[in-house]
């Protein structure tokens, strides 16, 4: 079979190569993979920023769907012919993560991720996709819908009639944008086009700033709210826009902390959290469990995944350097 | 009748003068109050740095407790004879704190309670529990209160939950004792041996003097077979946040109430892959401090611990007192 194997030293150093397709033990499944999405982090682990770096070449790329066509003994969760995608975190099936759980995330410096013809997973680490999806769609969710969903319904807990700040229209931005709106909530969105926004409304949003025309966005979030701020914010920048955040939040509102995009150190306005009563919540993707029940949902509400473009699979590198350029509205997918 | 009022702001500046017996509206009861007790916002309210645009004049404190001597007509749930004490925000009985209830605090927003009678509409009062004096009631409104919104309301408190308590004051010590009664396991920090040693008196389960290891956060790994606690009770605010973001476990809670240093702010990379939620903390609504009545009327061995009691007339002495930070528990003054 082929895979692409990186060793972190960047996109065009990417390697197609041959290897033998692996047979299923007891327990596992062998995955003919259709499609795969990308994420920001598969951009870190191929051009082997920090501790993504891998130390021996590793298969990119963490989010993919496919169709099972081998199982091992003992494999009763899935048969042949299923549809699955794998999860993030093979470990994280249900409950709260845990140290023992937090392992061996796909297409991480140290484990293998998606980007080959044949997957081979645990049959506790795969969900089946969502009926009303195609391969591609489906091949979207394993990280930023998850992690939506995570923020969204597991920690916000949105409620119809409330209004969400959803930052940005990136993956997880998206996708926060499509369960809010199902939801009955209010999403309003920001971005620094106006093209983006345009975008954003046809989708839903029910307001939608200009970051760039509105610097204090935070003000105008209050204004549009009458002066209440947001029920809840989807903070995917960080740094010092979480004190943004924290000013465009309602007394009692939630903040769901995803993003690192504005560096490692977060200045937190203390005195603003405290007498505002603000809940942060920080979210790393999500489990099993979570992965099932947004696919029902995704399938009762008939929701579709944002797809900017999709590439074939000897164009990997042009669908990594598109990503790279930041002009995409949607999943950037690759066909395989 | 005495009060003392807030017309410039400074300890010394602080004016005891005579006032008019305040009289009680249809819905108001008149409180006789017996002992009031300090909280470090009365300090900086007195100092001006609480709220430099305070509307002055003002009776100071929010924390006061006494006995009804007049009901208005339309009064159903108070009779003269009963022991009370204000709520710290007059206006927030229960739910979530919005801006209209947040702008009802006493000592600040209203007139606070270090006067010999306070009319109160008869929802800004709950009852005393029998078996504390009234200077031991006094101390309950603000910093109780708080310990328990962070523990039981915010945090959702288990028996078999570590609990982190930074430091010995008001706020620490209620948490220290109420997490102690419930079974949870206890860690508290201090940079004094002396007051450590109080701490373990009190049910302190384990004791870090944070000048010998000022690397506490990895003395609290130490202590928790390296998983960190499932609670922290910040008081430190932006300057201890970053240590508590390393002591808490994967999964875990850290209600933070300080707002007191200045810090480089948090690792956001650590708050998402440990999906720590962090909630503000600002005091509670009426209904958290029934609850916390009832809970300290079935534990009734526990009683607030007071380190000095004042004279009325040493008002100045009291707040000079809490500003030397040498105190261990609640200063109290008695009024009448």
């Amino acid at each position: 079979m082929k895979v692409f194997t990186t060793l972190g030293d960047g996109i065009d150093a990417l390697k197609l190569i041959e290897t033998e397709t692996p047979k299923p033990k007891a327990g596992e499944v062998l995955v003919k993979m259709t499609a795969v999405s990308l994420n920001f982090r598969d951009l870190l682990v191929v051009k082997g920023v920090e501790h993504w770096k891998p130390a021996t070449p590793r298969i990119p790329v963490s989010d993919g769907v496919g169709e099972v066509v081998a199982v091992g003994e003992n494999v009763s969760r899935v048969k042949l012919g299923d549809r699955v995608a794998g999860i993030f975190l093979p470990l994280w099936l249900d409950g709260k993560l845990t140290p023992e759980k937090y392992v061996s995330p796909l297409g991480g410096a140290a484990s293998d991720g998606v980007l080959a013809e044949f997957v081979i997973f645990s049959e506790k680490s795969v969900v089946k996709i969502p009926q009303n999806l195609s391969d591609e769609e489906s091949a979207t969710l394993p990280v930023a819908a998850i992690t939506a969903w995570h923020a969204v319904v597991r920690r916000s807990r949105v409620q119809r009639g409330e209004t969400v700040l959803i930052q940005g229209t990136g993956g997880v931005s998206l996708f926060a944008l499509q369960f809010v709106n199902a939801l009955g909530g209010k999403p309003i969105v920001t971005s620094s086009s106006d093209q983006k926004l345009e975008k954003a409304r046809e989708l839903g949003a029910h307001r939608a700033i200009n970051y760039k025309t509105f610097l204090d966005w935070d003000e105008k979030v209050l204004e549009v709210t009458d002066g209440k701020g947001v029920d809840h914010v989807i903070e995917v920048v960080g740094g010092e826009n979480l004190n943004r955040s924290l000013n465009a939040v309602k007394l009692s509102g939630s903040i769901s902390f995803i993003g690192l995009l504005a560096g490692l150190s977060a200045p937190i306005n203390t005195y603003q959290f405290v007498s505002k009563n603000v809940e942060i919540h920080g979210i790393e993707t999500g489990s099993r469990e979570f992965f099932e029940e947004m696919n029902d949902f995704i399938e009762q509400n008939r929701i579709t995944p944002v797809i900017d473009k999709i590439f074939e699979f000897n164009e990997v590198r042009d669908a990594l350097k598109y990503l790279e350029s930041g002009s995409h509205f949607g999943k950037v997918v690759v066909k395989i | 009748m005495k009060a003392y009022e807030i017309q410039q702001f400074g300890i010394e500046n602080l004016a005891l003068v005579e006032r008019d017996q305040p009289q009680p509206g249809a819905t108001e009861v008149l409180v006789k109050f017996h002992a009031a007790s300090l909280n470090y916002r009365d300090l900086m309210m007195v100092k001006g740095w609480y709220n430099p645009k305070l509307k002055m004049p003002v009776v100071p404190f929010s924390d006061g407790a006494g006995e009804v001597t007049a009901v208005g007509k339309a009064v159903t749930k108070w009779k003269v004879g009963d022991r009370v004490t204000p709520i710290f925000m007059q206006g927030w009985i229960d739910g979530a704190i919005d801006i209209a209830k947040a702008r009802t605090a006493l000592g600040g927003d209203l007139d606070g309670v270090l006067r010999e009678f306070g009319a109160f509409d008869e929802q800004g009062l709950v009852r005393i529990p029998d078996h504390f004096s009234y200077e031991e009631a006094a101390t309950l409104p603000c910093a109780a209160v708080t310990a328990y919104h962070a523990l039981f309301e915010s945090g959702r408190l288990h028996p078999s939950d570590t609990v982190l308590l930074q430091g010995t004051g008001g706020v620490s010590i209620f948490a220290l004792q109420l997490a102690s009664v419930y079974g949870s396991r206890t860690i508290i920090t201090s940079s004094s041996n002396e007051k450590l040693e109080r701490a373990k008196s009190l049910g302190a389960d384990e004791l870090i003097n944070y000048k010998e290891r000022e690397d506490w956060d990895k003395a609290v790994l130490e202590l928790t077979e390296k998983r960190g606690v499932d609670q922290i009770v910040e008081v430190g605010g932006a300057g201890t946040m970053a240590r508590s973001v390393n002591a808490v476990k994967m999964g875990g809670h850290i209600a933070v109430i300080g707002v007191l240093s200045q810090g480089e702010g948090i690792n956001p990379v650590k708050v998402l892959q440990k999906t720590i939620r962090m909630q503000g903390v600002f005091v509670g609504s009426r209904q958290m401090f029934e609850q916390m009545n009832l809970m300290l009327c079935q534990h009734n061995h526990l009683k607030p611990v007071i380190d000095k009691t004042f004279e009325f007339g040493e008002v100045k002495d009291a707040l000079k007192h809490m500003e030397a930070g040498a105190h261990f528990g609640k200063i109290v003054v008695k009024i009448g």
